[in-house]
């Protein structure tokens, strides 16, 4: 605690940068807020609406970082009349604030005239994730009010890195769903997949000899390919629903670990004495690499950055005529997020540039990886993040898992065959109308979701280099669980990749932060099942406004 | 006075239907010459559905031939009708309720744009173009990327109208559109299934009420227990008398003789 007294301390990492903007664009918001109500602009209404229902969620955040708190600071010896002053500091800000923001925001919805589509339903019916993103946000101001060590670098990394496998596999479980079926086979595809790859590094897999990780990972998830196949053929060729099918599978497969694995049996890489596997490279290739990532960002940048600044131009050049709500507060906002784009790029670039001259300094000798270290090893040190020392976990896995988002969440919105999978799930007649094969996108996405859970399979493996023959029980409901809070429709046709991304940091930091404020880890389960329940009520009362 | 007539755009000849033992199809003629409104009427169960679906390939025909403008056609796949210029408005299969009013418009033909080696979705073209081509056959619509499930039930016909128009099919088949609207909506499906026409297609308008048709088609075909009962251009005949023939098969006598001549 003492060095973080130390206001002068230099070392601002991105999560406090991050923070501070984020605080700095909430404060110009609220003040903005305040000036138009003021002055009776109609338009303000909206937004206090939003304000007084943000600010009730936090302070309720509040009260519950104060209910923590005084559990800690509070002497158990002394008479509960005592203690009642105590209590009351503790927990009467953060009621008065959420009283003070619930009336508002009940006064804004009754009496004051809001169209309906600017209302604060229509607005949050517009994106899956909305509501996972307020709730992610809800949670960081509780915890970090509750705990000093919660907001910090540490515990960030930690909870990131023991969620990847989770994180990877939710991607394909959305994904499968938003096209009306899923999957509750991929906690035991997980542990196949995973025993598959670590066979076939140590002691070989369907009868070929021990092999290099690469084609280990291949065989793996080709593997995985085949298991989500018959999944997929099942429903097609039976129409019984994928939650019987794969309850069948979900049993089936998990044969496959037990069997080859009896009595409890753990495979350890460790006990076979083999050194790690290394991929050889020239530094040329990855120096090729680097340069060729660099254009591509390059490319991006010239793609859209003249699009971004054109418009804060535009907007500066015409904000006498500009109509349009808080123009100010677009604008500034619309500059902050123009800026950390170009910064985010330019710093790209340059890590790419420097990287390949620090390369080319080496000389051409062959450099060797740890595919392990590759798939999901510690970072050391990453530039930006501040200075990473050994204790800090972060581990590759997260940057492949933020990549296999971006991709997903890519194809889902821009390319065909995400809303080909939309359609399928939303309305199956109305696809196959329109000339889509249903059946076809649904193998597909099952074949996908049962691979990326092979991918899971290979990061754990990768990390804690152990298969046992119950791996991954019980993940696919967690990962079922991560989807619905972030906005995925059980029922498909609606949802959204990065939605999942936010719920499965929802329940990773929930179970750091519990652990750092002092609860009982298995109160866990029970806080994950309220917020499962509030979160599908939530839900789906916003959906009735779609529909 | 029939030989000047251009040829028919869909003519389907002698067209019989076994399910198993059960004759669905007993022998139908059945035309639709070029920007003509015909009205396909029948009970339930009197074989229309199952005519159509003939037409539109997700039946083959027992005995029969399809002609699509002069020429001999097997249709024997939805696609593959779809491939000629047959669309067809499906009741509650056209859209998909949870996405946008633009996305539905492309859906299954989606403009791209080049990316390197991927296509990417150019989702400023698609919305603007749904919006001009909505515009185009007078259905305004609000705003191209809300989602279909805001729309009225009429909103959402006339879209699916909207959509056959722009992708230059010849042929539009409604199936039963109008059945679960208002008067009011009914009214503006009926004033885009004008447009349609306008616009040099031809529609089927399927329907076992005729109070919903009469307003726009140019001629009856009324289907019964698995024949036609007869062509019927709108001028000859009245609404109740159709209501009429739809309920009992009976024609009246002096429809009778004309429909000797044809």
């Amino acid at each position: 605690m003492g060095e973080r007294a130390n206001i002068s301390r230099r070392d601002l990492n991105l999560l406090e940068i991050s923070a501070i903007i984020f605080t700095l664009l909430w404060a110009i918001i609220c003040l903005r807020t305040i000036w138009a109500v003021w002055v009776r602009d109609k338009r303000g209404w909206p937004w206090a609406q939003w304000i007084s229902m943000l600010t009730a969620l936090v302070s309720l955040a509040v009260v519950f970082a104060g209910a923590i708190n005084i559990q800690k600071t509070i002497p158990a010896n002394g008479s509960i009349a005592d203690n009642i002053p105590a209590a009351i500091e503790l927990l009467a800000p953060g009621l008065a604030m959420f009283l003070a923001a619930t009336a508002v925001y009940r006064y804004l919805t009754l009496s004051v005239d809001i169209s309906a589509d600017q209302s604060v339903r229509n607005q949050l019916a517009k994106s899956p994730s909305a509501g996972a993103i307020i709730g992610l946000v809800t949670l960081v101001v509780a915890f970090s009010i509750a705990s000093p060590l919660f907001f910090e670098t540490r515990a960030i990394a930690s909870a990131l890195s023991t969620n990847v496998t989770n994180g990877i596999v939710a991607i394909g479980i959305t994904l499968l769903m938003i096209s009306g079926e899923f999957d509750l086979s991929v906690g035991s595809i997980y542990g196949a997949s995973s025993l598959i790859f670590i066979l076939a590094l140590t002691e070989g897999a369907f009868g070929l000899p021990p092999m290099h990780a690469v084609p280990a990972a291949v065989v793996a998830l080709l593997f995985a390919g085949v298991l989500g196949l018959i999944n997929g053929a099942l429903l097609i060729r039976t129409g019984i629903p994928s939650f019987i099918v794969t309850l069948g599978t979900l049993l089936a497969y998990r044969a496959i670990t037990l069997v080859t694995l009896p009595e409890g049996r753990i495979i350890r890489y460790a006990d076979y004495r083999l050194p790690d596997p290394v991929i050889e490279v020239s530094p040329f290739v990855l120096i090729a690499l680097l340069v060729l990532a660099g254009l591509i960002l390059l490319y991006f940048g010239y793609r859209q950055l003249p699009r971004l600044w054109g418009d804060v131009l535009n907007r500066i050049r015409n904000f006498r005529e500009d109509q349009s709500a808080f123009r100010d507060v677009q604008l500034v906002a619309r500059t902050i997020w123009a800026a950390i784009f170009t910064l985010a790029i330019v710093g790209l670039v340059i890590g790419c540039i420097t990287g390949s001259i620090d390369l080319l300094g080496r000389g051409s000798d062959i450099i060797a990886l740890s595919f392990f270290d590759i798939a999901n090893g510690r970072i050391a040190s990453i530039p930006f993040i501040g200075p990473l020392d050994a204790s800090i976990n972060l581990r590759t896995g997260v940057i492949w898992w933020f990549v296999l988002v971006v991709i997903f969440q890519f194809i889902l919105t821009n390319m065909k065959y995400g809303g080909f999978s939309f359609a399928v799930g939303g309305n199956p007649g109305a696809a196959r109308a329109q000339g889509i094969s249903v059946s076809r996108v649904k193998i597909t996405n099952f074949i996908i979701c049962a691979m990326l859970a092979g991918v899971a399979g290979i990061a754990n493996v990768s990390r804690v280099g152990s298969v046992g023959p119950n791996l991954g029980e019980g993940l696919e409901l967690e990962v079922i669980a991560a989807s619905v809070i972030g906005g995925t429709l059980l029922s498909g046709g609606y949802g959204s990749i990065f939605g999942a991304l936010l719920g499965v940091l929802i329940f990773g930091l929930l179970r750091t932060g519990l652990v750092l404020v002092g609860m009982d880890p298995r109160v866990f389960y029970g806080v994950q099942g309220i917020i499962i329940i509030v979160a599908v009520v939530i839900n789906t009362a916003v959906r009735r406004v779609r529909t | 006075m029939f030989e000047t007539k251009a040829t028919p755009l869909v003519e389907m000849r002698g067209i019989v239907k076994q399910f198993g033992s059960v004759e669905a199809l007993r022998g139908v003629d059945f035309h639709v010459d070029r920007q003509e409104i015909v009205g396909l009427l029948g009970d339930n169960g009197a074989g229309k559905s199952t005519l159509i679906k003939i037409l539109t390939g997700v039946h083959t025909p027992t005995r029969g031939q399809i002609y699509f403008e002069g020429k001999p056609v097997t249709i024997d796949s939805p696609h593959a009708a779809r491939e000629i210029g047959i669309e067809t408005v499906y009741q509650d299969l056209a859209l998909v309720p949870l996405m946008s009013i633009s996305r539905n418009f492309w859906l299954g033909q989606e403009l791209t744009r080049r990316f390197g080696p991927f296509k990417v979705l150019d989702h400023n073209a698609m919305a603007t173009s749904t919006r001009e081509a909505l515009l185009d056959i007078g259905i305004k619509i609000r705003n191209p990327d809300e989602a279909v499930a805001m729309m009225s039930g009429g909103e959402r016909q006339s879209i699916a109208i909207g959509r056959a128009v722009h992708f230059g099919k010849k042929l539009l088949i409604l199936d039963e559109p109008t059945s679960a609207l208002s008067v009011k909506q009914t009214g503006e499906v009926l004033n885009y299934t004008r447009r349609a026409k306008e616009r040099g297609l031809s529609v089927i308008f399927i329907t076992h009420n005729i109070a919903h048709v009469h307003e726009v088609a140019d001629r009856f075909t009324i289907i019964r227990g698995g024949r036609k009962i007869g062509d019927f251009y709108k001028h000859e005949v009245s609404e109740m008398e159709v209501a009429h023939m739809v309920m009992t098969g009976e024609v009246p006598e002096r429809l009778r003789l004309g429909s000797q001549e044809e």
